[in-house]
């Protein structure tokens, strides 16, 4: 054993820096004792991606060095995990340090899957393909809506579990409103092709997002998933989940959702459920095999819409378990699925969607988040990342 | 004697004697012997604190001395009271001191974090700078105009005044009285 820690978090993205900072908070005695394990050298808030995607946001407001938000008392090991060993306690990393731990979080993330669409890797970041997903690639995404003269502005949403479920859409929302205000509306068709059954989840904010499809002119297509982008020909594919039959697209800019998938250490780890996803109790956030290991964010395999939003609920019910176990007390804090989704639905315009495991509303604002207002949007672009840098991340919110 | 000595025996309750001679208690009665001597010093330590307090209780010097002192306080059946609700109350107020504390550092937070106080301030200036463009505009008109009348004295004649109310700026505000004046008189008119 290299070394030993009272709680070893892996991942140091929203969720393992919320828990450790929550962690230090309640007990001083942790200092030093908790170590994040995590071989990035930055740190973003990806929220702010759609804003920089539209050309509202500077994508450099949305990164900061991963040694600056490490809490402090926190030991930041700066490499990758490779297995995880529950039953002794100890976690493998890439470089062969075997790190051991009382506690265990699992906070490592979604990983996306750039090569699962074909032709999309190769044609990234050119030919006016363009994603939000890579803080690499995100300003191409303004540089195509911005250069954009008409024809068809094509955006996806994948078959499989993504960061944020409202992200896909709300880009296409901003582009639509750009493409208005810069005159090139009238010769362009806004196409939303989405493998999803519908345009949201839970059935007040779908209701109140199928008017401004309407209001917008946006042609909606449901279960039709991407398969391969022919970026020369400026061609999409794309396979109908219902009746398996392939169609193909063309377009003048497409904006791609990636497909997402639980990162490969996770899913091949004693950790995981057979979907892949390190499998928690829904309620307790504490793992349903390995009492001293729990997980959080968007590697659980929570039945709710990750985000950012549902970590800011998940992480101190994660924090305060452990200081239960810590102090054999019994466990009394419970995640009931809260998941925020603020969908941008133009320029100055937000509908602030927030409900629980039951998909059932659960507005925070006193009157109906439903309806687009432009207080919300400045709440997202103006209050949201100040919130997130000095108050999530320190644990105090 | 003798009569005496088996009369003494006799009254012995013969459970007793079972009892002594079981190895368990035997066994046991060894072991409290052997404690005795730390039993005896632990016995004394008592002792002497009792010995303590009752010679406080004794030195009505001293018990005069912390009476007046504590006549000093407010300290009475309704302070006993108000500590006993303040108790009650505590898990409340920990964690209204808690949300405080929270408030308290992300205030903190942000004045020490120079990216978020110029993130901050760069997106108000973004909602300001329009606001103050106009207010500008506004100023230097108003300026201009003042400066204009001041340097150019003139009599206004009647033609003038015709000419001017042909100016589309003066109609535009013109069609407002008219506007106000036919909606005050519908309204009286109600």
């Amino acid at each position: 054993m290299n070394a030993s820690y009272k709680v070893v978090i892996v991942g140091g993205g929203t969720a393992g820096i919320s828990v450790a900072a929550r962690l230090l908070r309640q007990s001083n005695s942790l200092a030093e004792k908790i170590a994040i394990i995590d071989p990035a050298d930055k740190h973003y808030y990806q929220p702010l991606w759609t804003l920089v995607g539209g050309g509202a946001s500077k994508k450099e407001d949305s990164e900061r060095t991963m040694e600056s938000v490490i809490p402090k008392g926190a030991v930041w090991l700066q490499t990758a995990v490779a297995e995880f060993s529950p039953e002794s306690k100890y976690v493998v990393t890439n470089d062969g340090q075997t790190i051991g731990y009382d506690y265990l979080v699992v906070a490592s993330g979604i990983e996306i899957n750039w090569g699962g669409i074909k032709g999309l890797k190769e044609s990234l970041g050119t030919k006016q393909v363009c994603s939000n997903y890579s803080y690499q690639h995100v300003d191409y995404t303004w540089e195509t809506i911005r250069s954009f003269k008409g024809g068809t502005a094509l955006f996806t949403h994948p078959a499989s579990p993504v960061k944020c479920g409202g992200a896909p859409q709300k880009i296409m929302y901003l582009a639509e409103d750009y493409f208005t205000r810069a005159g090139v509306r009238n010769s362009t068709n806004v196409v939303f092709q989405s493998a999803n059954p519908a345009i949201f989840d839970v059935q007040k904010y779908r209701e109140a997002l199928e008017k401004v499809v309407v209001r917008k002119n946006i042609q909606a297509n449901f279960r039709k998933n991407l398969i391969e982008i022919k970026p020369d020909e400026k061609i999409a594919i794309f396979e109908d989940l219902d009746t398996q039959e392939k169609e193909e697209v063309a377009y003048s800019m497409i904006h791609v959702t990636p497909l997402m998938q639980a990162p490969s250490f996770i899913k091949n780890s004693p950790l995981a459920d057979e979907t892949g996803w390190v499998d928690v109790h829904q309620y307790t956030l504490q793992h349903n095999r390995y009492k001293n290991v729990f997980g959080l964010g968007d590697n659980a395999n929570l039945p709710t819409s990750k985000t950012g939003a549902a970590i800011r609920k998940q992480a101190p019910v994660v924090a305060n378990n452990i200081i239960s176990l810590m102090r054999s007390i019994p466990m009394k804090e419970s995640y009931d699925g809260y998941s925020s989704c603020p969908i941008v639905t133009g320029y100055n315009k937000l509908i602030l969607a927030e409900f629980d495991y039951n998909k059932d509303p659960q507005e925070t604002m006193p009157f109906n988040q439903a309806v687009e207002r432009r207080s919300m949007y400045m709440m997202k672009k103006d209050m949201l990342p100040i919130m997130y840098w000095n108050g999530m991340l320190k644990g105090t919110m | 004697m003798i009569k005496y000595e088996t009369q003494s025996a006799n009254a012995v309750p013969q459970g007793l004697i079972s009892e002594l001679e079981n190895p368990d208690v035997m066994q046991s009665l060894v072991e409290l012997l052997r404690m005795l001597p730390d039993f005896q010093k632990k016995m004394q330590s008592v002792e002497d604190v009792l010995l303590f307090g009752k010679a406080v209780l004794q030195d009505n010097q001293m018990i005069e001395k912390y009476e007046e002192t504590a006549s000093t306080f407010n300290i009475n059946a309704e302070t006993v009271m108000s500590l006993i609700t303040l108790l009650e109350k505590l898990p409340k107020i920990v964690k209204m001191v808690e949300q405080l504390e929270n408030i308290t550092d992300f205030v903190s937070s942000i004045i020490g974090d120079k990216k978020s106080t110029d993130y901050l301030f760069s997106n108000l200036k973004e909602y300001a700078d329009p606001i103050v463009k106009e207010g500008d505009q506004a100023l230097n008109l108003l300026i201009e105009v003042k400066e204009r009348a001041n340097c150019s004295p003139q009599n206004v004649k009647f033609i003038s005044m015709v000419k001017w109310l042909k100016d589309p700026t003066v109609q535009r505000g013109l069609c407002y009285v008219q506007a106000t004046l036919d909606l005050l008189s519908e309204k009286k008119a109600r």
